[in-house]
C-alpha cells in the first residue's frame, strides 16, 4: 500500500509518508478504524528510519487523522466525521478560488500569490 | 581459531621445510659409508689428511650425525625455516588489506603475536622431530645404530636455543615487513655476526680460552657437545639465549602496541 | 538517552598534518548516526581511533563507558562492537563458510538466524574461496560478518561502497531492521540520499573538525535556506546573527542558510527593509555542500 519515499526528491521523507497516509485514507484504501502497519514493519518495508515512522504517526495523531492505542497499534480514527473528506476538499477549493480572485483584483500576479502561499506553509511547518 | 589461521598461513612453508630437512638428512646418511671409507684411507695413508676428529668420525656414528647435521647443515636448514615460520602476522596483513578486519576482532595485538609465535615454534619443533624420524629410518636403511636419546637431546637443545632465532626473525619482520626484504635483512643481521663469532670462538677455543662473548655464539649453543650429558649441557649459554629472547619479545610487543594501522 | 560513543577533544596528527582536530562527538543509544565528510576529512582516522587501531595524539573517548585509548578496555569495546572497515578484504585463502566459522568463534551472541538469512539473501556459496569472490560479494560477506555478530553497536565505514542498487537497498533494510531492535548504528558515507533515508542523526566532519551535529529532525525542521530581496543594498555584516551560516550577497539579494532561530532572523531581515523573503526547507546535500564549501 505504501510506496518507498524518494530521499532525493527535495521533499522530506516524513512529509512524503504523511501524504501517502492521508491519500490512503482519502481514497479509502484505509478505512475508518483500520489498523496501520507496525512501526518496525513499516520502517523495514520502506527502508526508512523507525523514528521517521514514529514521527509521522504522532503528527497525524495530533492532526486528528490517526489514533495511537498504546500496546495495541495505530489506527485510522474511527470517530464519525460530520462531513466526508471529499466534501471538505470541495469546500476548501471554493474558499481558495474566492480568495485567489480577491488577491488578483488587488493587483497581485499569480507568481506572487503562489510564493505567498508557499512562504505561509513553510512558516506553518516552522511554527509547529 | 587463531592457531588454525596461523597454521594455514604457514603450512606451505612448513611442508617445504620438511622436504628440505629430509633432503639434508638423507644426503648425509647416504654419504656416510663413502666418507668413512675415505677417512679410513686417509688415516692409513701417511701423506693424506690427518684431522683430530677422523677416528671419531670413523668409529662413532653418533659423532657423524652430530657433526654434519646438528652442528652444521640441519641446524642451518632448521634456523632458516624457523625464521620463515616467524614471518607474518598483523604487519603482513596490512599489506594484504585485512588488518582492519583482524584488529576489529576482540583479540589483543599481543594475542595475535603470541599465537603466531607459538605456531612458528610448534612448526619448528615439528620440523626437528621429522628430522629425527628421517634419521631413524635412514640409519636403519644404512644399517647403523644410533642413540635415539642423544639425537632427541640434540633436537631439544637446538630448539631450546633456537627460540632466539624465531624471536629475532619475527622482530625483524615487524620492523621491515615484506617477505624477501626481511629475510635478507634477518639473514644478514644474524648471519654476519654468527659467522664472525663462530670463527672467532673456534680460534679462541683452539687457544683454550672461553671469553664471555662465547655465550652469544648461538650456533655453538644450539649444537652443544656431541655427547650431551647433564653437565656438558651449555646451561649458561641457554640462559643467555632465553634472556635475549625475552628482551626481543618485549621489544616486539612494545613496538606492536605503538603501531598505527 | 545514554551516549554510546563519546569523544573529548580527540586529536590526531600525522607528522605536521592535523587529520583530526579536537573532535567532540557523541552518539546516543539506539540512534542511526551518519558520519559525513569528504575524502581525507578525518572520518576513517576517527573511526580507527575509536577502535584502537590508531592511537590519538591527544584527547580521548569512550564506547559503552570503556576508554578507547587503553589496550585492555579497547578489547572490551571490540567484544561489543561490530566493525566493518572501508577496505572489505578478507582472508582470501579461507572459504565463505570458514571465515564465518572463524568470526563466529569470537562472538557468543552470534545471530545464527541472521547469518542463514543473509547467506541466502546475498547468495554467498559457503564452499567458495574468498579469493574467488567478486568485489561485490566480498563486500556483502564482510557486512554479513558484521551484522551477524549480535552486537549492540555497529560501526560501518562506507558500508554500501561498490554495491549495486539492489544490494544497497538490502543493506539499508538490514540496518533499519537492526536499528528497530535497538542496535546503535554509526556509519560513515558519501551517499547523502542513503543518509537521509535511514539516519536519524547526522555528524559532518570537514578538515578534521565537526561542522554539523544535529538530528535529522533538526535538519528538517530548523534548517532553512532564506533568500531576501532588499530595496537598498545590504552588507554581509548586517546579517551576522546567531544561526546564520555563510551569507552570499549579489547586489540587492542576500541568500544564506539558517540553522536555528529562523523566526528572529526573519524578523531582523524584515527590519532591514527586505521586500521579499523566501524561507524554504533545505536538503541535507545542500547543507553539506554549504558547510564544506564555506571552509575551503
Amino acid at each position: 500500500m505504501f510506496r518507498k519515499p524518494n530521499p532525493s526528491s527535495g521533499v522530506p521523507i516524513y512529509v512524503q509518508l504523511k501524504e501517502q497516509v492521508r491519500h490512503a485514507i482519502e481514497t479509502e484504501a484505509l478505512k475508518a478504524g483500520d489498523q496501520l502497519p507496525g512501526i518496525r514493519s513499516l520502517a523495514e518495508t520502506l527502508v526508512i528510519n523507525p523514528n521517521t515512522v514514529i514521527r509521522v504517526y504522532r503528527e497525524l495523531e495530533q492532526e486528528g487523522v490517526l489514533e495511537i492505542r498504546h500496546g495495541i497499534g495505530v489506527f485510522v480514527i474511527s470517530r464519525r466525521r460530520s462531513r466526508s473528506r471529499a466534501e471538505e476538499m470541495r469546500d476548501a477549493q471554493h474558499l481558495v478560488h474566492e480568495f485567489v480572485d480577491t488577491l488578483k483584483k488587488q493587483g497581485l500576479a499569480e507568481g506572487e500569490i503562489r510564493r505567498l502561499f508557499e512562504a505561509e506553509l513553510a512558516g506553518e511547518i516552522q511554527r509547529r | 581459531m587463531l592457531f588454525y589461521k596461523a597454521w594455514i598461513e604457514t603450512r606451505v612453508r612448513f611442508l617445504a621445510g620438511l622436504v628440505a630437512a629430509a633432503v639434508v638428512c638423507i644426503f648425509y646418511l647416504e654419504q656416510h659409508a663413502w666418507l668413512v671409507s675415505m677417512w679410513a684411507a686417509d688415516l692409513q695413508n701417511p701423506h693424506g689428511y690427518h684431522m683430530k676428529w677422523m677416528p671419531l668420525g670413523i668409529h662413532e656414528y653418533g659423532w657423524y650425525l652430530w657433526h654434519y647435521l646438528y652442528d652444521n647443515y640441519l641446524q642451518q636448514v632448521w634456523a632458516l625455516f624457523a625464521i620463515l615460520f616467524a614471518f607474518g602476522g598483523l604487519i603482513r596483513e596490512r599489506n594484504g588489506g585485512t588488518v582492519l578486519f583482524s584488529l576489529g576482532l576482540p583479540v589483543s595485538r599481543r594475542r595475535w603475536l603470541f599465537t603466531r609465535l607459538s605456531v612458528a615454534l610448534l612448526e619448528s619443533i615439528g620440523l626437528s622431530l621429522f628430522a629425527v624420524l628421517v634419521i631413524a629410518v635412514g640409519s636403519a636403511a644404512i644399517h647403523e645404530t644410533f642413540s635415539l636419546s642423544q639425537v632427541l637431546l640434540h633436537t631439544a637443545l637446538m630448539v631450546a636455543a633456537g627460540v632466539f632465532v624465531i624471536a629475532f626473525g619475527n622482530f625483524c619482520y615487524t620492523l621491515f615487513p615484506g617477505n624477501y626484504l626481511s629475510l635478507i635483512l634477518t639473514l644478514t643481521l644474524l648471519g654476519a655476526p654468527y659467522l664472525w663469532l663462530q670463527t672467532y670462538m673456534q680460534h679462541m677455543r683452539y687457544l683454550g680460552r672461553t671469553p664471555w662473548i662465547g655465550y652469544l655464539d648461538f650456533a655453538h649453543t644450539m649444537a652443544g657437545p656431541w655427547q650431551i650429558t647433564w653437565t656438558t649441557t651449555p646451561w649458561m649459554a641457554l640462559l643467555v639465549a632465553w634472556t635475549l629472547t625475552a628482551f626481543l619479545l618485549m621489544a616486539t610487543v612494545a613496538h606492536g602496541d605503538r603501531l598505527d594501522y | 538517552m545514554a551516549a554510546v560513543i563519546e569523544t573529548i577533544e580527540l586529536k590526531k596528527n600525522y607528522g605536521n598534518h592535523e587529520a583530526v582536530r579536537g573532535l567532540n562527538l557523541s552518539v546516543n543509544a539506539g540512534s542511526v548516526c551518519a558520519f559525513l565528510g569528504q575524502n581525507g576529512a578525518g572520518k576513517s582516522s576517527t573511526i580507527k581511533m575509536l577502535l584502537g587501531m590508531i592511537h590519538p595524539t591527544s584527547g580521548g573517548g569512550s564506547i559503552f563507558g570503556h576508554r578507547i585509548d587503553e589496550e585492555r578496555e579497547s578489547l572490551l569495546i571490540r567484544q561489543k562492537v561490530a566493525f566493518v572497515a572501508e577496505d572489505k578484504r578478507l582472508y582470501d585463502y579461507m572459504s565463505v563458510g570458514q571465515i564465518i566459522h572463524f568470526t563466529r568463534s569470537f562472538f557468543p551472541k552470534w545471530n545464527h538466524a541472521l547469518e542463514t538469512q543473509l547467506l541466502e539473501r546475498f547468495e554467498l556459496p559457503p564452499e567458495r574461496k574468498i579469493r574467488q569472490l567478486s568485489k561485490g560479494m566480498r563486500t556483502k560477506l564482510a557486512l554479513l560478518l558484521g551484522f551477524a555478530r549480535g552486537c549492540e553497536l555497529l560501526i560501518l565505514d562506507e558500508p554500501t561502497e561498490g554495491l549495486d542498487p539492489v544490494a544497497i537497498e538490502d543493506v539499508l533494510q538490514i540496518v533499519v531492521s537492526l536499528a528497530a531492535q535497538g542496535t546503535t548504528v554509526f556509519f560513515s558515507s558519501h551517499q547523502i540520499a542513503e543518509v537521509e533515508q535511514v539516519a536519524d542523526h547526522v555528524l559532518m566532519i570537514d578538515h578534521g573538525q565537526l561542522v554539523l551535529n544535529a538530528s535529522m529532525y533538526e535538519v528538517q525542521e530548523e534548517y532553512r535556506q532564506i533568500q531576501a530581496v532588499f530595496t537598498d543594498p545590504v552588507e554581509e555584516r548586517d546579517l551576522r546573527l546567531p544561526g546564520v551560516e555563510r551569507v552570499k550577497i549579489e547586489g540587492h539579494i542576500a541568500s544564506f542558510v539558517a540553522s536555528r532561530n529562523v523566526d528572529s532572523i526573519v524578523e531582523h531581515v524584515r527590519m532591514l527593509r527586505a521586500g521579499n523573503i523566501d524561507v524554504l526547507p533545505i536538503s541535507l546535500k545542500e547543507i553539506f555542500l554549504e558547510k564544506v564549501r564555506a571552509r575551503s
